[in-house]
């Protein structure tokens, strides 16, 4: 059974439920029978919203933690905000996106908790997470350094284009979902992104990275 | 801009996106999905009880304690400037002013009078212009004592009946 097809029978057990309210001739039964589906169907879709966007929302964490350990505990917290507000999902329209905001707050919570990053644990996890074939190790370590170089760049970019260019790399979320996630206009987003990378370039001009890419 | 500086910016946008999509294309680590719902069934086995039920929603009340540090001066900053007006304003609202001064005449009001006395200062006195007389032309007639009413001389010597034409005085 698809997500969207427990969403369906969530409305229904919500309608049911409504049903029963209203009527008030139900008995305790019925009701108590109408409790337990409409929490079973709660689990049902909560289940599904995890397989189907779980992965997602790990990669939107590792994006902004860049740290395994944290970006899953982040996606569990965001679930179990989910769960706490349960009541909610029959309404919302699109889950993806109300995921993604979710979990981008969360996210953005752990990140001004944290103590600033320092470059080298962005060495070593760019080390891990780089693709093993194809590469000699004194390659793999450059390269690892390279980007975690420009990590350090995006770290100084302001908050509000730093978020938008971070998000506009994730190739399944359109102008108009980043929007929606971090609730401003579309306009906004491209202008930003505009912004951002206009920045990026003046920063990384002068730095040793141009010399190393047109070798 | 040249050509070397839009190829530099251009390698080097490339390489920004090319190390954020990296990292954006990470895959979940294996078995994320079964520890995620593990979690969930043993959450959701728990009900919160009516104080974690509290406790959740004072947290989410009082979310904008934990804004960055930025966002936390600038709100202490407006707090600060509201109570310092509204302390300004509370103070100029309570204070009446005193009714402006209007200067009134007193007539016969006591104390001493003038008695009618005008007093006139005392001047230097003023130069003295000295009035210079001033030429006078007059014009006389005389007449000798040997011509007649007409003017013709007795004598016979003329030129001795002529009038003096002017004289000055």
């Amino acid at each position: 059974m698809s997500c969207e097809q427990f969403f369906i029978s969530l409305r229904l057990v919500d309608m049911s439920t409504s049903q029963a309210v209203f009527s008030g001739w139900m008995g305790t039964t019925n009701s108590a029978l109408s409790d337990h589906a409409h929490q079973h169907a709660e689990e049902q879709a909560l289940s599904a919203l995890v397989s189907e966007y779980g992965a997602t929302l790990y990669r939107v964490a590792f994006s902004v933690l860049r740290n395994a350990t944290d970006a899953e505990d982040a996606v569990q917290e965001a679930f179990l905000r989910v769960l706490r507000h349960r009541d909610q999902l029959g309404e919302i329209r699109d889950h993806r996106v109300w995921l993604i905001r979710i979990v981008w707050n969360v996210v953005l919570d752990r990140k001004r908790r944290a103590k600033t990053r320092p470059e080298t644990d962005d060495v070593a996890e760019m080390a891990r997470i780089l693709p093993a074939k194809g590469m000699a190790a004194d390659e793999r370590a450059a390269a690892a350094q390279h980007h975690a170089k420009i990590l350090a760049f995006v770290e100084q970019l302001p908050a509000k284009e730093r978020e938008v260019l971070m998000l506009s790399a994730f190739e399944e979320l359109s102008s108009v979902e980043i929007a929606s996630v971090l609730r401003i206009t579309e306009s906004s987003v491209r202008s930003r992104i505009f912004r951002a990378r206009n920045l990026m370039a003046e920063m990384m001009k002068d730095s040793p990275y141009r010399n190393r890419r047109q070798r | 801009m040249n050509n070397f500086d839009r190829y530099t910016q251009e390698n080097a946008l490339a390489a920004v996106d090319e190390t954020l999509r990296l990292l954006a294309s990470q895959p979940a680590p294996e078995g994320l999905e079964d520890r995620l719902q593990r979690q969930l069934r043993l959450h959701s086995a728990q009900r919160p009880g009516v104080f974690a039920r509290m406790k959740d929603e004072l947290a989410e009340c009082f979310r904008f304690l934990s804004l960055d540090g930025a966002t936390m001066r600038a709100v202490a900053a407006v707090a600060i400037a509201a109570v310092v007006l509204g302390g300004g304003w509370s103070v100029s609202s309570r204070v009446q002013l005193a009714p402006q001064g209007s200067a009134i005449q007193q007539r016969g009001g006591g104390g001493f009078s003038s008695a009618g006395a005008i007093r006139t200062p005392q001047n230097i006195e003023g130069p003295v212009v000295v009035v210079v007389p001033v030429a006078k032309m007059v014009v006389t007639t005389s007449v000798l004592p040997n011509q007649n009413r007409r003017g013709n001389m007795a004598g016979k010597h003329k030129s001795a009946a002529k009038p003096v034409a002017a004289e000055t005085k």
